[in-house]
């Protein structure tokens, strides 16, 4: 079983990857990337975009994370609401996240109109470069808006786990015994303890940020656009060339990403910044007291900060709505004029695709839970371990790399172009995000509860359905619905496995967004995100239901 | 003689009350400790003292040091060292650099401070260990450490919180001896939670807190 499990993995990965790797390894490719006038600009937008994102998360949590959890007493209510949003701001798919920002932010977007004439006295909208504009800020904006509460999750996580609860704790008392403020402590010894456990959280951010194409495609540049948005038109290019020139592309950010990567875990290793805090400004009798009104100021300004941000996701919900029932919205009105039904009758009547998404959604997830639960059942643990970085390798390598060479393996077999393609391609795209929900439940589970079972002699099968998995029920179904919202939101092993002939929510709205039709991508996008709050209710009510019994 | 920790009438209140009219002082270069039933609220008095009790625990009454009340003060402007029966060492320096961390820089250099540290490694004779990582040192050697850490800090006062208790009875005896006239021979007034009866035989006085009404709370 635990081979079948394995191959299962790792065929379709050695196909894609010996594929991508073949395609990649062609001099002609590489040549033609290479001498191609946009790829600098774009490689070098790829690296400035993401590297941006992520140094501004990881600025943000570290203040946020001070304000609301360390300096105001670490296990506090404004804490636990902080944290109970974040899963909500997760399960909203990054393209609706990004249509909904530009309605937001554009030059005729909400915000502008708000306070338009009274305040700019515009009758018309700014001609500003606020969305697609060429140095890509307003997609490192996306980026920081979507990506910081996945940040702040990783950082909850970790948090909420006692043992680091309980050094953190003991390591703000010695240091505030040693003559440090609680700033300076979270500064110089509570952060360098954290940081190190945020390793692959940062690299997956890093990772998404040089590798995604669909929120490139909505708000990011595109004269020219990043390196993986091009490396995605050329894939599409009827030239052998350009596509091959496209695989080299993606191998390209591979390596980027990889030497980034490496890099900042060489800094994060080298010793001179742990030696750096225990040098400088420091303590008793220099320590210039703050003062608790100064705290408290800071405190309510991170609080403000934080229910702002959060204001955004339900400014986004609003605003896609709002957009979606528009028929004539003249600026610089802040309601439209004239509302209408049509979009919502495209998106829920005339096409196929929400039909397609559920079933693609449903078919990956539960074939995920099924592979992760046996996988976690069947696998001895260090098994479990050895296969870990395979299934990271599916986050931190550019789908567009994998989904290259899954493409072609798909296409000897013949089920490219086909529902079984896109499915296989989704359910390799959900598989990691499953075992990464379910394992920590899973692996913590009492084992010796199986070694009762097995004395009253019952015998696994019944174990396993009577005790273990209804046990696990919430983390099994929490992890289901995390499968379902991520296969909602694939873009790109839609595309490139289906080739263009299996459309969803998602592609619809990716193209109709970059296209400008204001309501039904709204639709779309608004869809994406009510089919996993769906999945996610179902879960809920699921797991609440029928205490198993026995 | 001066009087350096004094506390008077102090009361703690977690959910219900645990502490009445507690009355103690600590001498200058001594040692008291401090003996009561498991769950008389010992630590908190110290956390109390250091300024670290957090909600729902909180005190009532006064603490001075240096006749000085300190009920207002921040944890970190007490100048009040504590050492718990873990080393509490930062797992992510090095010995060095986990006792520079204690060192004062006003009036001091980096280099002066490197000194300090340094001087202070041999005196507890680990100046090779200068570079090793807490999780290579032997629970003697952590336990030196942290006190030197603790001492390089110049702290007015120094609360030890079962110090000894996951050593062996050998290595336990061998530091008390070391720990306890260290501690005398820097003039800072030491307070010491503890169950273990031979340390406070080697302490100077000792407080032993008792039962009392209503039932629940204890006093001494």
């Amino acid at each position: 079983m635990l081979s079948a499990l394995a191959l299962a993995l790792g065929i379709p990965l050695a196909a894609a990857l010996g594929h991508a790797g073949v395609q990649g390894a062609s001099h002609h490719a590489w040549d033609t990337l290479l001498r191609h006038p946009s790829t600098g600009t774009a490689l070098l937008l790829s690296l400035i975009t993401s590297l941006v994102s992520v140094v501004a998360c990881v600025g943000l949590a570290k203040w946020l994370v001070f304000y609301l959890w360390v300096a105001s007493g670490q296990t506090n209510r404004s804490w636990q609401r902080f944290t109970r949003w974040l899963p909500a701001m997760l399960a909203m798919p990054h393209v609706a996240f990004a249509i909904g920002i530009v309605w937001l932010i554009a030059p005729s977007g909400w915000l502008v109109r708000v306070v338009s004439p009274g305040l700019t006295g515009w009758q018309w909208p700014p001609d500003w470069p606020l969305v697609n504009d060429a140095f890509g800020l307003g997609l490192c904006a996306v980026l920081i808006g979507k990506e910081l509460p996945f940040l702040l999750w990783s950082l909850a996580t970790q948090l909420q786990r006692p043992d680091m609860q309980q050094t953190l704790s003991r390591a703000m008392t010695t240091a505030t015994c040693l003559g440090y403020s609680p700033r300076q402590t979270w500064q110089r010894i509570m952060w360098p303890m954290l940081l190190p456990k945020l390793g692959w959280p940062l690299m997956a951010m890093f990772a998404y940020g040089i590798s995604q194409v669909d929120m490139a495609l909505v708000v990011g540049p595109n004269q020219p656009p990043t390196l993986a948005v091009l490396a995605w038109q050329w894939l599409q290019d009827p030239d052998p060339r350009m596509a091959s020139a496209g695989i080299a592309a993606a191998w390209l950010l591979s390596v980027a990403g990889a030497a980034c990567a490496f890099l900042t875990w060489l800094a994060m290793r080298w010793q001179g910044w742990q030696r750096l805090n225990t040098r400088g400004h420091h303590n008793f009798s220099n320590h210039v007291p703050t003062g608790a009104g100064h705290t408290t100021h800071r405190h309510k300004s991170a609080v403000a900060f934080w229910r702002g941000f959060s204001g955004v996701y339900v400014a986004i919900v609003l605003a896609l709505a709002t957009a979606s029932l528009t028929l004539y919205w003249p600026f610089p009105n802040v309601w439209p004029q004239q509302w209408h039904w049509g979009a919502w009758a495209q998106a829920l009547i005339s096409s196929e695709a929400l039909g397609t998404t559920c079933s693609l959604a449903s078919m990956s997830s539960i074939a995920a839970m099924l592979w992760t639960l046996a996988w976690l059942e069947a696998a001895p643990p260090r098994l479990e371990l050895a296969i870990r970085p395979a299934l990271y390798g599916l986050l931190v390598l550019p789908p567009v790399l994998w989904l290259s060479g899954l493409h072609q393996a798909a296409t000897v077999v013949g089920i490219d172009a086909s529902w079984v393609g896109v499915g296989a391609a989704h359910t390799l795209a959900v598989l990691p995000y499953t075992v990464l929900m379910l394992s920590p439940a899973y692996l913590s589970f009492d084992q010796r509860l199986s070694w009762v079972s097995a004395s009253l002699g019952v015998p696994t099968w019944r174990y396993l359905l009577g005790v273990k998995w209804p046990m696990l029920k919430t983390a099994i179904l929490n992890a289901w619905a995390v499968g379902f919202a991520v296969s909602v939101a694939q873009y790109l092993p839609t595309q490139m496995l289906g080739a263009g002939r299996v459309t969803t929510i998602t592609t619809e709205a990716v193209t109709l967004a970059s296209g400008g039709q204001r309501d039904t991508a709204s639709a779309f996008g608004l869809l994406q995100i009510v089919l996993p709050a769906v999945a996610f209710g179902l879960a809920h009510v699921w797991a609440k239901r029928t205490p198993y019994t026995y | 003689m001066r009087l350096d920790i004094q506390i008077n009438n102090l009361g703690l209140i977690g959910q219900a009350p645990l502490l009445r009219d507690i009355r103690l002082s600590v001498e200058a270069g001594s040692v008291h400790t401090l003996m009561g039933p498991s769950g008389s609220g010992k630590s908190s008095l110290l956390l109390a003292i250091a300024g670290q009790l957090h909600a729902p625990m909180a005190y009532q009454g006064h603490i001075k040091l240096d006749a000085m009340a300190l009920d207002h003060t921040p944890a970190h402007l007490r100048r009040i060292g504590m050492m718990f029966q873990d080393d509490l060492l930062f797992p992510q320096l090095n010995v060095l650099d986990n006792l520079l961390f204690g060192v004062p820089r006003h009036a001091l250099s980096n280099t002066q401070r490197t000194e300090a540290a340094q001087t202070a490694l041999a005196e507890i004779e680990m100046s090779h260990k200068a570079h090793s990582w807490p999780h290579q040192l032997s629970g003697g050697e952590r336990t030196r450490v942290a006190l030197m850490r603790a001492l390089l800090a110049q702290p007015k006062a120094l609360l030890l919180d079962e110090p000894f208790a996951t050593l062996d009875a050998d290595l336990r005896q061998r530091l008390r001896k070391w720990v306890f006239s260290t501690l005398k021979a820097s003039g800072v007034p030491t307070l010491v939670v503890t169950h273990d009866v031979q340390d406070v035989e080697s302490s100077d006085t000792l407080t032993r807190l008792l039962a009392a009404e209503p039932p629940g709370t204890f006093t001494c």
